[in-house]
């Protein structure tokens, strides 16, 4: 597709899906629909779904707050992995061992000028 | 409203009894277990009470079977439990039959024992004899050998008259046995006292005796003592009576003494068969006692119960009914009702009793009906201080946040698992486990709180999930969003590399759900991104369980009818804390979704670009620490802008101002209230004078209500102060001590990734049929540390951070906790709490 020809270099994907390479320039926001659809049906319709037992009350607030804590957790981890500012340093062994396995081959050379950062990536040892 | 959320109401009434009913509508309320008696009778001595001779007799039928239970006990006869139901306290003159088959039973055992004992003592004293008669023998052998012995003692002894051919001489002897123990120093007393003219020779028993009163075994000596003349006899003597020797008549004679010697032994068998026999009956009274002991307890311990309500009830002038004080929830009043009805009717009494309501002015206890769910929660908030009447129930969102701030904590799904497992065996086991009746205090605690433990493990298992931490080991179960992109010269000359985010080292999604699992490999950075996510995730859970209690207060104001308290003390608290931290979890969530890689442009020196990427990301606490100083450090990066969204400096700079102002309205704001309340009551505290008179105190008139109000005006100013003090500084101080949750949570982690990478992961690594059975040992340490460790000791230290949290930093915001417990009479409690002191 046009759309490969437009970046500076070539990267071979381990997939050649194009549709998923498209995906990765936008910021997904499904995940963060989907499960706060969830936890907002439990938060908000579950309750109405208790109607008798002498213990209502208390279960309508249980479920109440469950599902809004673990609403609450489990967003922040979304969020904050979202735009991460830092990146994992890894070994040499274990870099290798994520090419192979998740793709990205570590044998792809890629042209000088190249993904340089804004300048703390670590190329050191 | 009979739930959870404030305590229930209670009233207080006033209860008339016939005096013939009394006793039986006494032992059906003590069946319910609802209703708190007053002690009407504070200064009567506890020997002048009206049932002073029943509680006696009770008394007296306790101890008698205590002493039937130590008996069955010593004998190690199984007592039978009650099957089902406990039996209802007997009537009245049921009691004169337990007492007098208690006395029945009392008096044979004490029979049987005595009987046991004397004929011990008779066997005992035969036996000794029988010993003596033996190794008597022995002596007098030696000694009628005359010149074969090799004792020079002896020959001491014997006449120095050579004319005299017998080789025996006019000794005498006193024959007896001793305790091994005292030999020595009985040799020497009479080597002293003696002068050295007395022989003594002794020989071991070698079988232990029993002794009759302390059924001890202990170890004797057979002894024989020569001596000549009457006074030494007498010295001798006396020094075995102080040294409690025995002393059995020995015959001289051979002949004699062989007679003896058989007689012994017939005796000895006679006395046997009678000591069985004795034991045989004595254990049959005792298991016939066995089958019902524990019935009889219980039924003397409730009619115990009831004489001491009864004494504390009044007798009315008629002298023909009981008056009672008791404390009533609300919501029970024809269950009591219904109660009552029924006692009367057992007790064939024709005239009803009356249950009235009282007015009052003092403070009832603090009731909350809970089941077995709720009820271990509830005891962990009265464990810091049982709520005001009526006031807000901080326990049934315990029963959520306590987990949850445990599982923040905690978060391993592996560990997380194991004490789900646990806490659902005990839930799912939990009436076998109940009947077992279990002694041990720690077990006892661990089963309490099955429900807690249950629900601890699952939230784990969640945050585990979240954290991906099983065991130290991240699952990859939706793909991690990180790539490789090295190529392999810069992974061959190099050991250690980052990725970069701003590049197509990320693919700009995060993972669905959780931490990526490439944290789990980057050991050299993890915990540097670890704890800025934990702490930030730690300080947003901490503001909105704050915010949560503050917002608490505001039903309690509500309820209370305290208006004011709304307006000066509930909204300027709210604004204080959302102002502040609030908006700092805002700056958080701000700087998570604007600061990061733009996709497509990445690297790009585009200044626009350069603004929201990782460059220019601002330090949250400098920002904050720079709001609240008012201070505005120009950014050291020339590129970045100085704020995080346009308007920043405005806004912080309202919020610090608006919330620096609502100090003094919480500092103020009540008393000025208080004050002006007082002077318009002072005003209008001469006209109602006259208006009481008339009225009487049917209506119930605030003005008696408010002498507690009319308090020092420097101490409302001083209890204010303390107040806004503690709110103020507890704000910055509680948030902080949130961070407790990321701080629990990295040791957990680290204590994990220890345990697995020295133990398990030496074994993992081992080759061949010995690294199998390497493996096989490692795994048992590996096992023991991670539940011994990890669940237990983690699990006991994040159980009680969690504690912490909640008594202070989020109760601190609404709770009162200044009531009393009811403490209703029943005979539930009452027969647990004996079953109990009596283990």
């Amino acid at each position: 597709m046009a759309f490969v020809t437009e970046l500076p270099y070539r990267v071979a994907l381990s997939d050649g899906d194009v549709h998923k390479e498209k995906q990765t320039w936008e910021t997904n926001y499904t995940p963060i629909y989907v499960m706060t659809t969830i936890f907002a049906i439990i938060f908000f319709i579950g309750p109405f779904a208790i109607k008798k037992g002498e213990n209502k009350w208390i279960i309508k607030t249980c479920m109440m707050l469950a599902s809004f804590f673990l609403w609450l957790f489990w967003v922040t981890v979304y969020i904050a992995g979202m735009n991460p500012l830092v990146g994992p340093q890894l070994r040499n062994t274990t870099l290798a061992w994520m090419a192979h396995t998740w793709g990205e081959s570590a044998l792809v050379t890629k042209t000088s000028g190249d993904t340089s950062s804004s300048g703390d990536t670590g190329s050191d040892g | 409203m009979g739930s959870l959320f404030r305590s229930e109401e209670m009233t207080l009434c006033q209860l008339f009894l016939q005096s013939e009913a009394a006793y039986a509508c006494v032992s059906e309320l003590g069946e319910l277990g609802l209703v708190q008696f007053r002690d009407l009778n504070p200064d009567v001595n506890a020997f002048q009470r009206k049932f002073v001779n029943e509680v006696r007799r009770c008394d007296e039928m306790e101890r008698k079977l205590r002493y039937l239970e130590k008996e069955i006990r010593r004998d190690g006869i199984p007592m039978l439990e009650i099957p089902g139901e406990c039996p209802e306290a007997p009537q009245p003159r049921e009691m004169i039959d337990l007492e007098a088959t208690f006395e029945k039973l009392e008096n044979e055992l004490r029979e049987v024992n005595q009987n046991a004992e004397a004929l011990k003592r008779n066997y005992l004293e035969l036996t000794e004899l029988k010993h003596i008669l033996r190794k008597t023998q022995v002596f007098f052998d030696e000694h009628e050998g005359g010149a074969n012995t090799t004792e020079s003692m002896t020959r001491a002894l014997i006449s120095d008259d050579p004319n005299r051919h017998m080789g025996h001489v006019q000794l005498g002897f006193v024959a007896g046995v001793i305790l091994r123990e005292r030999i020595p120093a009985f040799e020497r007393m009479l080597w002293r006292a003696c002068r050295g003219n007395v022989f003594l020779r002794q020989a071991e028993i070698d079988t232990p005796l029993e002794d009759p009163s302390s059924s001890d075994q202990v170890y004797k000596s057979v002894f024989i003592i020569f001596f000549q003349g009457d006074q030494l006899k007498t010295r001798v003597k006396k020094i075995c009576e102080g040294f409690r020797a025995t002393l059995y008549p020995c015959p001289e004679s051979p002949a004699d003494r062989r007679e003896m010697a058989m007689g012994v032994m017939t005796r000895i068998e006679d006395l046997n068969t009678v000591l069985g026999q004795t034991q045989d009956h004595r254990h049959r009274v005792l298991v016939a006692a066995a089958k019902n002991i524990k019935n009889w307890f219980v039924k003397v311990r409730k009619i115990k119960a009831i004489y001491h309500t009864l004494n504390l009830f009044n007798l009315d002038v008629t002298q023909k009914c009981l008056i009672a004080e008791c404390w009533v929830p609300a919501l029970d009043m024809e269950t009591i009702q219904l109660a009552l009805r029924r006692g009367t009717e057992r007790s064939g009494s024709s005239v009803p009793p009356i249950l009235n309501r009282m007015e009052t002015i003092e403070d009832p206890p603090t009731y909350n009906r809970t089941n077995k769910f709720t009820s271990a929660f509830q005891h962990l908030i009265y464990a810091y201080g049982v709520a005001t009447y009526r006031e807000v129930n901080p326990a049934p969102y315990t029963v959520i946040t306590f987990p949850f701030l445990f599982a923040v904590m905690f978060g391993d799904l592996g560990h997380g698992a194991i004490m789900a497992a646990f806490g659902f065996w005990m839930c799912y086991k939990e009436k076998p486990l109940q009947a077992k009746k279990i002694d041990s205090e720690i077990w006892n605690i661990f089963f309490g709180g099955r429900y807690i433990i249950l629900l601890m493990g699952l939230f784990s298992m969640y945050t585990g999930l979240i954290y991906n931490d099983i065991f130290s080991k991240s699952l990859n179960i939706f793909g991690s969003s990180w790539r490789n992109n090295y190529d392999g010269s810069t992974l061959q000359s190099n050991q250690l590399l980052q990725l970069n985010p701003d590049s197509k080292d990320y693919l700009q999604y995060p993972y669905p759900f959780g931490i990526d699992p490439v944290w789990q490999l980057a050991e050299a950075n993890k915990i540097i991104f670890m704890n800025g996510y934990k702490m930030k995730i730690s300080i947003i859970i901490g503001v909105f369980h704050m915010l949560f209690g503050v917002c608490l207060s505001l039903w309690n104001h509500l309820y209370f009818k305290r208006r004011i308290s709304i307006y000066v003390e509930f909204i300027p608290q709210i604004l204080f804390l959302s102002l502040l931290f609030f908006y700092m979890v805002l700056l958080m969530f701000i700087k998570w979704t604007t600061y990061g890689a733009t996709p497509g442009h990445f690297g790009s020196q585009d200044p626009e670009i350069v603004k929201t990427s990782a460059f220019c990301a601002p330090s949250i606490l400098i920002t904050f620490i720079n709001m609240m100083l008012f201070k505005h450090d120009k950014n050291t990066r020339p590129q970045c802008d100085d704020f995080m969204f346009s308007g920043q400096m405005f806004i912080q700079k309202l919020f610090v101002i608006v919330a620096l102002l609502c100090v003094p309205i919480m500092l103020f704001g009540k008393p000025y209230f208080i004050m002006r309340e007082q002077k318009q009551r002072a005003r209008q505290g001469h006209q109602p004078v006259e208006g009481n008179a008339e009225n009487g105190t049917a209506g119930g008139a605030p003005v008696p209500a408010s002498g507690h109000h009319d308090e020092e005006i420097t101490e409302v100013f001083i209890h204010q102060a303390i107040h806004t003090i503690e709110f103020v500084l507890g704000s910055v101080s509680h948030t902080a001590s949130y961070l407790r949750l990321w701080a629990l949570s990295l040791a957990h982690a680290q204590l994990a990734e220890v345990a697995w990478n020295m133990l398990l992961r030496k074994g993992l690594m081992s080759n061949d049929y010995q690294g199998g059975i390497f493996l096989y040992v490692v795994f048992a340490g590996w096992a023991a540390i991670s539940v011994s460790i990890l669940v237990l000791m983690e699990g006991l230290s994040a159980f009680l951070h969690t504690l912490r949290l909640h008594w202070v930093e989020f109760q601190s915001k609404f709770y009162g906790g200044e009531g009393y417990l009811f403490q209703p009479f029943s005979f539930e409690i009452i027969l647990d709490s004996a079953g109990q002191a009596e283990e």
